[in-house]
């Protein structure tokens, strides 16, 4: 289905994104009954925001979730992401509440799901309403293969039985995709999905349990469930039964990569939100922003929000050109990009000083989204969880992929190759030990030509990265098979950390070399590059360093210049609908 | 799914080598003597992780020179079981 929205004026741009900023426009006017001040008021009576989920309605939002073939506009991650990112960037109890809950219910679905699945749940988010999905136990976190509540089936279908703790839209939604036990013996094929659609559940079978009050996202309706003897159709299984924990690592690759980008709207309102005050405020008879340990944080915060888009966009792309690898880069990514946001919106937050603490006034939206973007950090995967995962395949790793072998495809990096669709039928529960991102890094390296000041720190610190692979490989070809579970040391860990730098670090170099010729000429600016290579910590549990002097200053400049002509500080640059205050 | 890496491994493996070869690479990951790993207990149950059964399946096909599913230690849920689906696939390539 074709979407029905305007189209946007700059082809560059994805425009169902810049028509989401039109239709809810600027957010600090407040006079906007879609703006900061609406969505504050709903925040703090822990409501959803009612005119912003009218207006996702309008706009048709669930339609982005899903797939064309079942009528629906989800044909490029990269798109979903810019277009939720202009959601998230004003209020992320609507990403999450209206949006992503629904998302993840039925990525499940696609990825496994018969084509009856399919049109049913495409039906109800086509028609506005909710899918939620139901996998957290409060027991057992992310232990999802300890997970107790059960469907089992019988002669005559299915037997639900047990609860489910802090699920979104649990009480709002139409249907529920549950993980459940469909099997009493312990190991990976016990598990399935279960597409539960609450009109087909009997009276009295199933009931609520009250609402889980929240730190962030005070608005998300966080709710549990418990089943007794509840009978369900068989039918109700999604795909064949036994396959939910390998359906899980298939389709939590997209919504790890996915959910976790969206999140650095947040940190464009965060920066945004902070420049607008500094540049406002008088200190020592000066402009706050002009204090140079202000510019510094702000410029790192820049590259910062650079490095976090440039390595989700790079995984994005993974999923639609080479699917096999990315369940180690969904891991990264969500790893990764969570830790640089959360610390860098806790940056921010030491320059406002006081007025981060405000509820009230022009930067409330502040403590909100310091609030909110916390859950970056353990919702969907924890940031652990995701280490977990990469641990069993560090040795492998070493062995095929790390000392030799091809470079990714152009493809990936270069943002004018067009993405097939989203191949929800291969997906892969293990890359096998096999990825071709970190080994882009040491070619891209050596294609670069001229020695200005930004390519020698691109230089310095890709070789740095270079020789650390060289390093992992040697190092983990030798890790000893007790290292590589849930009880490795905190060593062990780290080196999931050091890894993680390097698939980074490649997207970074192989970004830029690959858009020489994009439309927008920051691209091609090897400063970007090499202030985003500059903020990564090489060593495990350290601060990012302060960009060195030029290349502050470019980034400071960049920053400025965005924020006056009201575009995002994103890696793709879009117009906002956000108007500067009047000058004094 | 060739690779330079990979040295395919001609020689006749039997039941039992087979059984004592994975049992080591099992007890290493669980940390428990091979001895105790009885080969018709489900090896979850010794606590084999299951993101790391997905590794040792690759360690297997490097050893013997195979392509296997990457799930088959989940379908195939003891070294007996295991066994058996490993013979079927060298038989089948031989």
């Amino acid at each position: 289905m074709k979407t029905q929205l305007p189209a946007a004026p700059d082809a560059v741009a994805p425009h169902r994104a810049d028509a989401m900023e039109r239709l809810f426009g600027d957010p600090r006017d407040p006079g906007n009954p879609l703006g900061f001040t609406q969505i504050l008021a709903a925040d703090e009576r822990a409501e959803m925001f009612a005119a912003g989920e009218q207006a996702l309605d309008a706009y048709g939002l669930n339609a982005e979730f899903v797939p064309p073939q079942y009528g629906g506009r989800l044909t490029r991650l990269d798109e979903l992401i810019e277009i939720m990112r202009s959601v998230y960037r004003r209020d992320p109890c609507l990403g999450l509440g209206y949006g992503v809950s629904s998302f993840i219910a039925s990525v499940n679905i696609w990825t496994a799901g018969n084509d009856e699945h399919c049109r049913q749940v495409a039906g109800m988010l086509l028609d506005n309403r909710k899918v939620s999905v139901a996998y957290h136990e409060l027991a057992h976190g992310n232990d999802m293969a300890g997970t107790e509540f059960e469907a089992m089936p019988g002669p005559d279908g299915l037997l639900l039985n047990g609860r489910k703790e802090i699920i979104t839209n649990l009480q709002r939604s139409d249907a529920v995709v549950m993980f459940a036990r469909t099997d009493a013996r312990p190991g990976p094929r016990s598990h399935s999905q279960i597409l539960v659609d609450k009109s087909r559940i009997p009276d009295g079978r199933m009931r609520y349990l009250p609402r889980f009050p929240s730190v962030g996202m005070r608005g998300v309706q966080l709710g549990g469930v418990e089943f007794d003897d509840c009978p369900l159709p068989a039918d109700s299984v999604v795909g064949r039964q036994g396959l939910g924990l390998e359906t899980a690592l298939k389709s939590f690759q997209i919504t790890r990569t996915t959910l976790v980008a969206m999140f650095t709207g947040m940190l464009d309102t965060g920066l945004r939100t902070t420049l607008r005050h500094l540049k406002s405020r008088k200190l020592y008879g000066r402009t706050a922003a002009d204090i140079p340990q202000v510019r510094s944080v702000l410029a790192g915060v820049h590259a910062d929000l650079l490095l976090c888009e440039a390595f989700s966009t790079v995984a994005a792309r993974a999923i639609h050109l080479v699917p096999a690898e990315t369940g180690i880069y969904a891991q990264a990514v969500k790893f990764f990009v969570s830790k640089v946001l959360m610390d860098a919106m806790h940056r921010l937050s030491t320059l406002l000083g006081a007025h981060f603490y405000m509820r009230e006034g022009d930067n409330a939206i502040f403590q909100k989204l310091l609030r909110d973007i916390q859950p970056a950090g353990f919702g969907h995967a924890a940031r652990a969880a995701c280490q977990v995962s990469l641990l069993p395949q560090l040795s492998l790793l070493a062995k095929r992929s790390w000392r030799d072998g091809p470079a990714a495809p152009a493809d990936l990096f270069r943002l004018d190759a067009d993405l097939p669709g989203i191949p929800f039928d291969r997906l892969t529960v293990s890359a096998g030990g096999r990825e071709r991102l970190s080994r882009s890094l040491a070619p891209g390296l050596d294609a670069i030509t001229g020695r200005d000041h930004e390519r020698r720190e691109i230089h310095r610190v890709g070789q740095q990265l270079t020789a650390e692979l060289a390093l992992l490989a040697e190092e983990c070809a030798a890790i000893p098979a007790s290292e590589l579970s849930v009880a490795a040391s905190s060593a062990s860990y780290d080196l999931t950390h050091r890894y993680v730098n390097v698939l980074v670090g490649a997207s970074c170099v192989e970004l830029w070399r690959n858009n020489q010729h994009h439309p927008d000429p920051f691209f091609a600016d090897p400063a970007w590059a090499a202030a985003a290579l500059n903020r990564l910590t090489l060593r495990p549990g350290t601060r990012p360093e302060n960009l060195p002097g030029p290349l502050e200053q470019r980034l400071f400049d960049e920053l400025l210049e965005r924020y006056e002509s009201s575009t995002s500080f994103g890696l793709v640059r879009r117009q906002l609908a956000d108007r500067l205050p009047k000058e004094n | 799914m060739s690779s330079p890496i990979i040295e395919k491994n001609n020689q006749d493996h039997s039941p039992e080598e087979l059984t004592g070869w994975l049992k080591e690479r099992i007890a290493e990951h669980v940390q428990l003597p091979a001895a105790e790993i009885d080969p018709d207990v489900p090896l979850a149950n010794y606590g084999l992780d299951s993101l790391y059964a997905l590794t040792v399946v690759t360690e297997i096909e490097e050893h013997l020179g195979l392509t296997l599913e990457p799930t088959v230690m989940w379908d195939a849920p003891t070294l007996n079981a295991l066994v058996e689906v490993i013979r079927a696939e060298l038989a089948h390539a031989a």
